[in-house]
């Protein structure tokens, strides 16, 4: 698998541990259904600490944070109230994680269901997204995981001997492919081997996708996370 | 009325002016314009990776750069300007001194940067930009800067450009969806 290339109209990047990814989904799955089309999921594990800094926190305090400043405190706190606008307004909660989750077994389950029941995707994503958010699963266990995929009308015997060992080796090496070809956060999209980071970019990828008809839009979240206009 | 943050060297900003003015027509909004100091992104202090830190950091202005010169030729404007001309304090100082509506004031400093290539670090050139706008500054000192500065960034207006309505936060143009929502919300 190269990270910037498919057969599919579109690649779609994201992380289940990313809030922005979360809000993007709903979006993201419209402008698939509008275009008829299947996207080609991937997972980007996000390596936090390694751009953010670290932090835990417990009963809503923060425990511990390293390499944090209090400037990166307020950007990272902001976000999270910009995503969880959003996030009430598709009629989801979303909780500020504990602590940095390690999101891989999650976002292995993708290339599970890509390889096998692409049409459930939709049905994965809000098997786990919607929970998570609500702190409900602890998505570093493969049977929590597991249980996502079967409620979302995916077989998932096999699937652990598939986190540990070929799907762990494509993750792996998608990761090792990630920041060369300019990827560095969620989501990020690839139309035609050019990277959009963010799904403010929806309107513009949508006009790309339809044929680029009339006057191009520039960036915009929808409100509501309907059909980027 | 909506409150605006924004640095005058800042190409997010730069961008968000055309959308911004339509935006205020449209609603019947008044725009308050305020200074931010715009800076470069932050990296960890310490990181368990410091390499990919810095990798991320490199590709993330990388990214910044390419797809703000996209969607800035949408516009039809150009992000080109001199190496080292990037001072703005003198502007941002005199839009925070500034009496009233500041938007000819505004319009004619992202004018003067991007397109005239003029430094607005220099008195005389922002002297000259209130005389054509003309608008009225009271001559504030750069103190006065560093502690508005100080305050908003506590107050989470942690980049820019910052859209404030009704005491709410939205960094970047992609909000305006949204905070015309709001807008017409609360004139409805």
């Amino acid at each position: 698998m190269k990270a910037l290339e498919s057969t599919a109209p579109l690649i779609v990047y994201i992380d289940i541990k990313s809030p922005y990814a979360f809000v993007s989904i709903k979006p993201t799955l419209a402008l698939e259904k509008t275009l008829g089309c299947q996207f080609d999921w991937r997972p980007l594990t996000l390596d936090i600490p390694s751009y953010l800094g670290s932090a835990e926190k417990r009963d809503g305090v923060v425990v511990s944070s390293e390499g944090r400043s209090q400037r990166t405190w307020r950007s990272i706190r902001q976000s999270y109230r910009e995503a969880r606008r959003y996030a009430e307004r598709q009629g989801h909660m979303l909780k500020g994680t504990e602590k940095i989750w390690d999101s891989s077994i999650a976002n292995i389950a993708i290339l599970w269901v890509m390889q096998r029941r692409p049409e459930r995707m939709k049905a994965y994503l809000e098997a786990v997204y919607p929970p998570f958010w609500q702190r409900l699963l602890d998505i570093e266990d493969v049977s929590v995981v597991a249980d996502c995929l079967e409620r979302a009308g995916i077989e998932s015997a096999g699937f652990d001997a598939f986190q540990q060992g070929d799907g762990r080796v494509q993750h792996d090496q998608l990761a090792g492919q990630l920041h060369p070809a300019g990827l560095f956060g969620v989501p990020s999209y690839v139309l035609d081997g050019e990277v959009f980071f963010g799904r403010e970019h929806l309107p513009y990828l949508h006009w790309c996708l339809t044929g680029k008809q009339g006057q191009a839009p520039d960036v915009a979240y929808d409100p509501d996370g309907g059909l980027p206009c | 009325m909506l409150t605006v943050y924004i640095d005058f060297k800042s190409p997010e900003s730069y961008l968000a002016l055309q959308p911004l003015l339509a935006l205020a027509e449209e609603t019947g909004c008044g725009l308050r314009w305020q200074p931010f100091r715009s800076r470069q992104r932050e990296l960890p202090e310490h990181s368990p990776d410091p390499e990919l830190t810095t990798s991320h950091g490199r590709i993330r202005e990388a990214y910044r750069q390419r797809i703000n010169r996209r969607y800035a030729a949408l516009q039809g404007l150009s992000l080109d300007r001199p190496p080292g001309n990037d001072g703005t304090d003198t502007a941002l100082t005199a839009l925070l001194g500034a009496d009233g509506d500041a938007t000819a004031f505004v319009v004619a400093a992202f004018k003067a940067h991007w397109q005239d290539h003029k430094n607005l670090d220099e008195w005389d050139v922002v002297a000259s930009l209130l005389a054509s706008a003309a608008c009225d500054s009271k001559q504030l000192s750069s103190d006065a800067l560093d502690r508005h500065q100080h305050d908003i960034e506590a107050e989470g207006i942690v980049s820019d450009p910052a859209l404030v309505v009704a005491g709410e936060v939205f960094i970047g143009r992609a909000h305006i969806p949204l905070v015309r929502q709001l807008l017409n919300q609360r004139t409805e």
